[in-house]
């Protein structure tokens, strides 16, 4: 009996959206950084065109504000950001404000939920060391770049909260209720956000620490010295955890990955071409995806670090982990091109130039599409499998800090001095579009408009040319006689 | 001009040097430490060679011709070969060794990144520069002998082909020793103007090659050697209109080049900004080819290296 080729295309999408749909399959919740501790970035939502069902002027306070509000994290029908100084908690269905709780002032990074038998449990960090460089007035401009330089000098430490001693801490909540359950002292400050993975929450910090902490107890479960600066998030699946190792000045980008059960080192990839930052990984299919600061993306295997494919992209992507889904792995670069590769072979099945920049927030797969967040606070959806932007929307002024999703919106956190909340929801009167990536080659355009361009200018220089030749004195060059022209019977 | 006003071309190739009396060899610096004298050439004017390059490129259509044809063909090739842009580097398709090469590295780095791919390709630009710039080199000096371009730039395209692509190699050595030369004095703050320095001399040194290989019967290393002669005339103004070229190059190719948008299908506004500015390459390329055919003869031949006798 002969299958039909459409069915049997079907087949294989479908066995290869449930095989590479990543650790966790995709969940009505978005609990931690990118949907699971995976960071696949995938979840089954609703589907692009949207509409603003909801928009909230969250705004953190204190002289930390300028930072913003951390990608958020959705659970039990809440939003839970990070602001400098606070945990912001709002309704998802209306964005009203739920909670705030008070947090030592620290980079602006994503939380994540457990659960454990006693009930859910809310981790973040906070502290500072000795603290950013705030400015003497709170910003009002569009930029949020959140600044990694440390005070030259040593400042004094910012006051003790609950315990904590340290530059930072991690610190768990109850969830919901916000009572503070424990905090552990850090030995640095933590950018990585905290990963939740086996009854462990896992963070790096600036000094290269690797801290598994038993949510449970509040008590190390290891530490790992990563070699340097460990500030991007940090993924686990299969028992590995892959944790993105920034280089320095003698020392290129690596990615490390560590036995999730005692945290001793299973591999360290480090690239051919040495780069600076490695991006947080993306992990589905046994492999571990994770784009690098000199314009490539990688992929590696989860169990032994070796390298399963490689290829270029026009521009750095080291801010934002890559998303998997459906057997492709999707990368958004510094330039706003988003790209759809093949999750085994690593070949590019499509990409799509926005030509706008894009800094923080990793793509997000709900309903059909890739979203990406510019930096100008536009949030483009592309097609999973032809890579055109399907909708695209600007959400006010500021960068997009960050995006989750859940089986009934997208909640996207917006910086800059509009910043705030914001819900999207499908939207079945808006247009949905099929604009198709400017790196498609159309030949009849490109020779078109080069005739265009190039028949009018010919015929205007040419023209103008010929006009001032008669009025210029004749060229007297020496030595004609001499010259080599003729030689070989030229058509004089 | 028609081809009945052309001047006659004598069957012979090879242009008698000029030397009233055997010259006497000179170190590297004595042309910057020379008591300024004027030249010993009549050599033109910067203002009148400006202005000679411009209107006889715009005046020419081949050259115009293929100024246009040659963004548009390189456009198409790097777009086959999966190139995305930014477009906008085809604004320096036509520039001279030096800037070129410059672009040439991005270029590389940009399409291939840091692997071997990128090296080699940077060999395969320089090659491809080097035909464009022979090509048009070889019609300048055609319009400026004869105020036309025959079949016969075709053809001498080939024996003025291994001075333009030496002409890149002269550039790219220049480059890297300006890229090592800035590293070590980049903590100083002068590893930019090293850099720049750089781009000024490989224009400044290879200004002639092409023009003396078309215009005359040497060997590659005569040509390099008489460029290299040509560019050291004491107050011709060459390495001031080297600089005129060189450092604005740089800017409009740092500035507008890289700064162009992703996209494989670049509108009518951007190919004639695009033929606009290698307009301005060419009419470089032709006001040194100019700049050399007026002064060629008045300009003396090196001197022989005579060996010592042994005592």
């Amino acid at each position: 009996m002969r299958l039909p080729i459409r069915s049997l295309l079907t087949l294989i999408f479908t066995v290869a959206s449930v095989t590479f749909a990543g650790a966790s399959a995709a969940a009505a919740d978005w609990p931690q950084f990118q949907a699971d501790e995976a960071h696949t970035g995938e979840v089954q939502g609703p589907a692009p065109p949207y509409g603003v069902a909801w928009e909230t002027d969250v705004e953190p306070a204190g002289p930390g504000a300028r930072f913003g509000l951390s990608a958020p994290i959705v659970v039990d029908g809440s939003v839970v950001a990070v602001g400098p100084e606070s945990v912001e908690v709002m309704d998802l269905a209306s964005g009203e404000p739920i909670d705030s709780f008070e947090r030592e002032l620290g980079p602006s990074v994503p939380a994540a939920i457990a659960q454990t038998d006693d009930g859910g449990v809310l981790l973040f960090t906070e502290g500072w060391g000795d603290g950013p460089i705030l400015p003497a007035t709170v910003a009002t401009s569009g930029s949020v770049t959140p600044s990694v330089t440390q005070s030259p000098s040593p400042s004094p430490s910012p006051p003790v909260v609950d315990g904590f001693a340290g530059p930072s801490g991690l610190v768990a909540v109850s969830w919901p209720g916000g009572d503070r359950l424990w905090t552990f002292d850090l030995p640095e400050v933590s950018r990585s956000g905290v990963t939740v993975t086996g009854g462990l929450a896992v963070v790096g910090t600036n000094d290269g620490s690797v801290t598994a902490v038993d949510i449970a107890t509040g008590e190390s479960a290891w530490t790992t010295d990563a070699g340097r600066n460990v500030d991007q998030a940090i993924a686990a699946a299969e028992g590995i955890v892959v944790v993105p190792v920034r280089g320095g000045e003698n020392t290129a980008a690596s990615v490390l990955g560590l036995h999730e059960s005692d945290g001793t080192e299973a591999w360290r990839y480090r690239p051919v071409n040495p780069a600076l930052i490695a991006s947080a990984a993306a992990l589905a299919g046994g492999s571990a995806f994770m784009a690098f600061s000199d314009g490539t993306v990688h992929a590696v295997g989860l169990q032994d670090g070796a390298l399963r494919w490689s290829d270029r992209i026009n521009g750095a992507a080291p801010w934002a982990p890559p998303a998997v889904s459906g057997g492709r792995v999707f990368v958004a670069n510094a330039a706003g091109q988003m790209y759809g590769f093949d999750v085994g072979t690593g070949e590019r099945a499509w990409d799509h130039a926005r030509n706008v920049a894009v800094f923080r927030p990793a793509p997000v797969v709900v309903g059909g599409a890739v979203l990406m967040g510019t930096v100008e606070g536009q949030i483009v959806a592309f097609d999973l499998a032809s890579g055109d932007a399907v909708w695209h929307r600007d959400l006010g002024e500021g960068p997009i800090h960050g995006m989750a999703a859940t089986d009934e919106a997208v909640v996207v956190v917006r910086g800059g001095s509009d910043a705030g909340v914001l819900s999207l929801i499908h939207d079945a009167a808006a247009p949905l579009l099929a604009e198709q990536s400017p790196t498609v080659a159309q030949p009849a355009r490109i020779v078109g408009n080069w005739l265009l361009a190039a028949v009018p200018i010919a015929l205007l220089l040419v023209a103008l040319g010929r006009f001032l030749v008669a009025r210029m004195a004749p060229i007297d060059l020496p030595s004609i006689e001499d010259a080599a022209i003729g030689e070989d019977g030229g058509d004089a | 001009m028609s081809k009945s006003k052309r001047k006659p071309r004598t069957p012979s190739s090879y242009r008698a040097p000029v030397s009233a009396s055997e010259p006497v060899k000179r170190g590297f610096f004595d042309t910057l430490m020379a008591p300024r004298t004027g030249p010993p050439a009549p050599m033109p004017s910067i203002r009148s060679s400006i202005a000679r390059g411009f209107v006889t490129v715009i005046s020419t259509p081949a050259i115009v011709a293929w100024v246009a044809g040659v963004a548009f063909v390189q456009w198409v090739v790097l777009v086959s070969l999966g190139f995305q842009g930014p477009f906008t580097y085809m604004a320096a398709a036509m520039s001279w060794p030096g800037p070129g090469t410059y672009l040439d590295g991005q270029l590389a780095a940009v399409a291939f990144g840091s692997t071997r791919g990128s090296l080699f390709s940077v060999f395969i630009f320089l090659i491809v520069r080097g035909v464009v710039l022979a090509v048009l080199t070889t019609m300048s000096v055609e319009t400026l002998r004869t105020g036309g371009v025959s079949a016969w730039s075709v053809r001498r395209t080939l024996h003025v082909l291994p001075a333009a692509i030496t002409a890149n190699m002269v550039g790219l050595g220049l480059l890297l020793v300006a890229g090592v030369g800035g590293q070590f004095l980049g903590q100083l703050g002068l590893g930019f103007l090293v850099f720049v320095a750089g781009l000024v001399a490989a224009v400044w040194l290879t200004a002639s090659a092409p023009a003396i290989a078309a215009d005359e019967d040497r060997g590659l290393a005569g040509t390099m050697q008489r460029a290299y002669r040509i560019a050291r005339v004491p107050g011709s103004g060459g390495l001031t209109i080297a600089a005129l070229y060189a450092i604005p190059s740089f800017a409009v190719t740092s500035v507008y080049a890289f700064g162009g948008d992703i996209g494989v299908n670049p509108t009518p506004a951007r190919w004639a900004v695009t033929i606009g500015l290698n307009l301005i390459h060419a009419t470089a390329a032709v006001m040194f080819a100019y700049r050399y055919l007026a002064s060629a003869p008045f300009i003396d031949e090196a001197p022989k290296a005579t060996r010592r006798p042994r005592r």
